[in-house]
């Protein structure tokens, strides 16, 4: 796929996808980039080879996605701190943002978890991008 | 063979996800007796495992549903106490049986065994965590998060009730996720990336184990006094929550 089709696809899922827009879904230099942080410096020319490395891995399991949890549940506690995330099951019923995040810093077996469903969008996100 | 058109449900209420989970469980509960169902409900301190197996010995339910939290091998009734479980004697109770759980995890493990080896003739549950979204309503279908996740369990006993088969009823509650999940991913609100997550998960999570075709009995047709009181139950709540916001819409222009 060219850098055109790319640019083009990711266009196209961003427009008809904005609830996704701001996930942050590969690192760029250390840095955690969402897909419209991408978009911009495809379009820019910035940071091209990484950028497309990334859309490349997008879905991969490993440290990065580690990191890139932390800092997708880093925006949820920023953004609606008062919400609370339900479960039922009986060691952790009900938690903030912000202990989710203390979860996956403390690379506990809820932070796994919570990993693994910030893995399974990435993958959604991949398939849904097409990119 | 068990009796068409009974249900026993569990409920579990001792903490907040049990409680909320139970009070949705509460509206498919009155959808299927106005469909002329009839169902036992074992509420709150009722939720025990003595309970249960009296209600399937006098009642012989075709339908056993639950709430209730739960791990890969073991299904909880209230307090926490473990009702079925992998590798029990009593889960031969649930012999040919439809069984829905609304749980955690239970659909890796203990949902495998229940149909192959204790003779349940279909399973429906999650081998995920059951994970939902909430603010402070209380109310989870009068959540704007809480209500994405429910919706689609509800659309499961909704149309078993309507006398679907299993696998009609589970593609209907699937269709109901990704309405949701689109609905969220066209959203600019700043959860909208954390419902969409959870959406998937619990989507993904949803299993179905065993006898597809089958049913839990005939409906009959809803009746009016049915339409008028849940037009009310879920009026006054939406009514509630659109005043609050047209008034906080006022003060604030007021303020500017």
């Amino acid at each position: 796929m060219s850098l055109l089709d790319k640019i083009r696809r990711l266009e196209d899922f961003l427009r008809s996808n904005p609830g996704l827009a701001g996930v942050p879904v590969f690192l760029v230099n250390g840095r955690p980039v969402s897909l419209s942080e991408a978009l911009a410096m495809l379009r820019s020319n910035v940071n091209v080879p990484e950028v497309l490395s990334g859309l490349q891995s997008l879905g991969l399991d490993g440290e990065e996605t580690w990191i890139l949890a932390e800092e997708f549940w880093r925006r949820v506690a920023s953004a609606r701190p008062d919400i609370s995330i339900m479960m039922l099951q009986p060691y952790v019923p009900a938690m903030s943002p912000m202990e989710a995040l203390q979860h996956i810093r403390a690379r506990d077996e809820i932070g796994a978890r919570l990993v693994q469903m910030y893995a399974n969008m990435v993958n959604f996100i991949r398939a849904r991008a097409g990119v | 063979m068990p009796r068409l058109n009974t249900v026993t449900v569990v409920r579990s209420d001792y903490d907040g996800a049990t409680a909320v989970a139970s009070s949705v469980l509460a509206r498919a509960i009155g959808y299927m007796r106005a469909r002329g169902f009839r169902v036992d409900d074992l509420y709150g301190s009722n939720a025990t495992l003595e309970n249960v197996v009296n209600s399937l010995d006098s009642l012989d339910s075709i339908f056993f549903t639950g709430v209730g939290h739960g791990d890969r091998d073991v299904f909880t009734g209230q307090d926490r106490r473990a009702m079925f479980r992998t590798c029990s004697d009593v889960d031969y109770k649930l012999r040919s049986r439809v069984v829905f759980l609304l749980s955690c995890l239970t659909g890796e493990n203990l949902g495998v065994d229940l149909v192959r080896n204790k003779g349940v003739r279909v399973f429906v549950g999650y081998k995920v965590e059951f994970t939902w979204v909430q603010s402070r309503v209380r109310d989870p279908l009068a959540d704007v998060y809480a209500r994405s996740f429910f919706e689609p369990v509800l659309e499961f006993y909704y149309r078993l009730a309507d006398g679907k088969t299993v696998k009609e009823a589970y593609l209907a509650s699937i269709d109901k996720w990704n309405y949701w999940i689109d609905y969220w991913s066209k959203s600019n609100d700043p959860v909208a990336p954390l419902i969409v997550q959870t959406l998937v998960w619990d989507r993904d999570g949803q299993v179905l184990y065993g006898d597809e075709n089958a049913t839990i009995g005939t409906p009959t047709p809803i009746p009016l006094s049915w339409w008028v009181a849940s037009g009310i139950a879920y009026g006054l709540p939406l009514f509630a929550v659109a005043s609050v916001i047209i008034l906080d819409m006022q003060t604030k222009s007021k303020v500017v």
